[in-house]
């Protein structure tokens, strides 16, 4: 029997509250670990008061923006993959599905390859994937209407394209940028220089995204259904489209192409018995920024002084996770 | 007599096909519709365009006196509720969760369910004989279980007109003449009337008391079950040959 009625009444609750435990005590971890070990005390009192010992400036001008950075990011890519799988009515559905890094990510290669750094190369990163959004969207609805399948399509042909292209980069690029290219296409905060734009969006992407949350609810029993209820299926899925849009170009900005986040942090809030948008939504975002927290801590220490790239440690932990919750018993997938 | 739904001079058409056309009936409080006719139609189109789900070709449809286009979309939400003939669900929702959605015209975008709606949910469940699942996940329900959630948030959704898309669809016996015979309270009770697509002749036969018929080829026939639901109007609809026994109260049709 399938998640008991009484068990599953404060489900919700008891799995919000610990995502919400789980949210600092990664951060913590995050700000304690590295190549100087800070004591608890230690990072509390540099986060209360600016003082100038080391430990201080390692905990707010390195690894508080780094870990910030990083939350942000991946509660953005589990809200754009929520976001992304009802606006697709699909479950393979990710934030990256509809092209949207493939842009970034070529617009962030070149950069490199002109010996651009900083600024100028998160800022083609963000231009590259707004330009991408705008050509999907635009061939996609090039007849008047547009159907998911359509987007889905296009999004997906378009990807390949950038695809090709990053290949094409890759290929001809000078040997002397091709790892730090590598290292953005698979995902690194160590391009981090503000958490502010991540923050901001992350903000307020998920208070737009609760106040759609109920109709979101609607719209995943189709859109014949939703327009029956007296939703404005046209409005609600161009809204699903631009926000997800843009937080993941704000994502892919901060960080570079992070794979597999917002694919499976929505689907692993599903496995924990949340299908209601208004739950599932705080919950992707707290879990995804958790994760990615944690990963990112493994990336720059369990190697160090080397460091690895994030994606791959997001995999490592997010796939055993992922099969384990899915070959449970009394699942809702 | 208040008319719930009226229609005027409709013509429905798809892929430049016209399944009616002229066509005029008014639905009053009380009153149960069934449209019959063979697969492919039209029945399913017609019923999306009484919804206003899809653009007709010409006349007008009216709830309560008020054009359909002149309406606001939640307005219209209260004023009648479809059931669709297939479900499809790519994502797990809780039972309780789908059956809510139906209070969604009730609701004002920031706020969310009240006690109110989740009492109306929960009655709508038991009346469905599904009371105990709200917590189950829809896709673990069978397809009689999932097609009675349906109904149940069709209920939630207390709408003046219930447009019904084969509602007997994957559900046993028992539970057809059950789902039925509520069917037939609910209209009862007043302000209601129903409009349903029926292939089962002998639960048209039954429980409505109008009949629409579409002939596939722009013909369409209304008007009272006893005066259309007879072996020659059925023959040529179905292009079929069909006995028809009378047994006590009940009249039965089956294909010869």
């Amino acid at each position: 029997m399938p998640f008991h009625p009484d068990t599953n009444r404060h489900r919700k609750n008891y799995v919000l509250i610990g995502l919400l435990t789980l949210a600092p005590i990664a951060i913590l971890i995050a700000l304690m670990v590295g190549s100087v070990s800070i004591s608890t005390q230690d990072v509390f009192a540099s986060l209360l008061g600016r003082q100038t010992t080391p430990s201080s400036q390692i905990v707010q001008d390195l690894r508080l923006p780094r870990a910030l950075g990083a939350f942000s990011c991946g509660a953005l890519l589990a809200l754009a993959g929520v976001l992304m799988q009802v606006l697709l009515r699909n479950p393979l559905a990710d934030p990256y599905v509809l092209g949207i890094s493939g842009g970034a990510a070529v617009a962030a290669l070149l950069a490199i390859l002109a010996g651009a750094s900083g600024w100028l190369l998160t800022g083609s990163a963000f231009a590259g994937s707004l330009l991408s959004m705008f050509i999907v969207f635009g061939l996609a609805q090039a007849r008047g209407s547009w159907s998911p399948t359509r987007l889905l399509l296009t999004g997906v042909v378009v990807a390949a394209g950038w695809g090709a292209l990053v290949s094409f980069i890759l290929a001809i690029a000078p040997a002397k940028n091709l790892h730090s290219m590598l290292f953005w296409l698979m995902g690194d905060l160590g391009y981090v220089n503000t958490v502010w734009p991540g923050i901001t969006v992350m903000t307020l992407g998920l208070i737009a995204a609760m106040l759609a949350a109920r109709r979101l609810n609607i719209l995943l029993h189709g859109p014949l259904q939703a327009n029956a209820l007296g939703v404005d299926v046209g409005k609600l899925r161009l809204m699903i489209y631009l926000l997800a849009s843009l937080m993941t170009a704000t994502a892919v900005t901060i960080a570079g192409s992070i794979g597999f986040a917002g694919l499976i942090v929505p689907h692993l809030i599903r496995l924990l018995g949340i299908t209601d948008h208004r739950w599932l939504l705080p919950g992707s975002a707290l879990l995804g920024g958790s994760l990615l927290v944690i990963a990112d801590t493994f990336a720059r220490t369990i190697m160090a002084p080397q460091q690895l790239p994030v994606g791959v440690i997001m995999a490592m932990i997010g796939v055993p996770l992922f099969l384990y919750l899915l070959h449970r018993s009394n699942k809702p997938l | 007599m208040n008319a719930l739904l009226t229609v005027l001079s409709l013509q429905v058409s798809i892929a430049g096909r016209v399944i009616c056309t002229n066509l005029d009936f008014t639905a009053n409080p009380g009153e149960c519709w069934g449209i019959l006719g063979i697969n492919g139609s039209g029945k399913t189109t017609l019923l999306h365009t009484l919804a206003g789900l899809r653009d007709r070709g010409a006349g007008e449809i009216h709830y309560r006196g008020a054009a359909i286009e002149k309406t606001n979309k939640l307005e219209l939400a209260k004023q009648r509720g479809i059931l669709f003939q297939d479900n499809s669900d790519p994502f797990p929702a809780t039972v309780l969760e789908t059956v809510l959605i139906g209070r969604h015209p009730y609701i004002k975008s920031w706020q969310w369910e009240t006690a109110d709606d989740i009492t109306i949910a929960k009655n709508a469940l038991r009346a469905v004989d599904l009371d105990g699942m709200e917590n189950r996940f829809i896709n673990t329900l069978s397809g009689g279980e999932r097609q009675r959630t349906a109904v149940a948030a069709l209920f939630a959704q207390q709408p003046a007109v219930y447009l019904l898309d084969e509602p007997t669809n994957h559900l046993d016996i028992r539970h057809q003449i059950k789902l039925m015979r509520m069917f037939e309270g609910i209209k009862n009770q007043g302000n209601t009337a129903l409009v349903m697509i029926l292939h089962d002749l002998n639960l048209a036969a039954r429980f409505c008391d109008h009949v629409l018929m579409l002939f596939g080829n722009g013909k369409t026939l209304c008007g009272k079950t006893p005066d259309l639901l007879n072996t020659t109007h059925l023959e040529e609809l179905y292009g079929h040959p069909i006995h028809c026994i009378r047994n006590h109260a009940q009249t039965a049709f089956i294909p010869a």
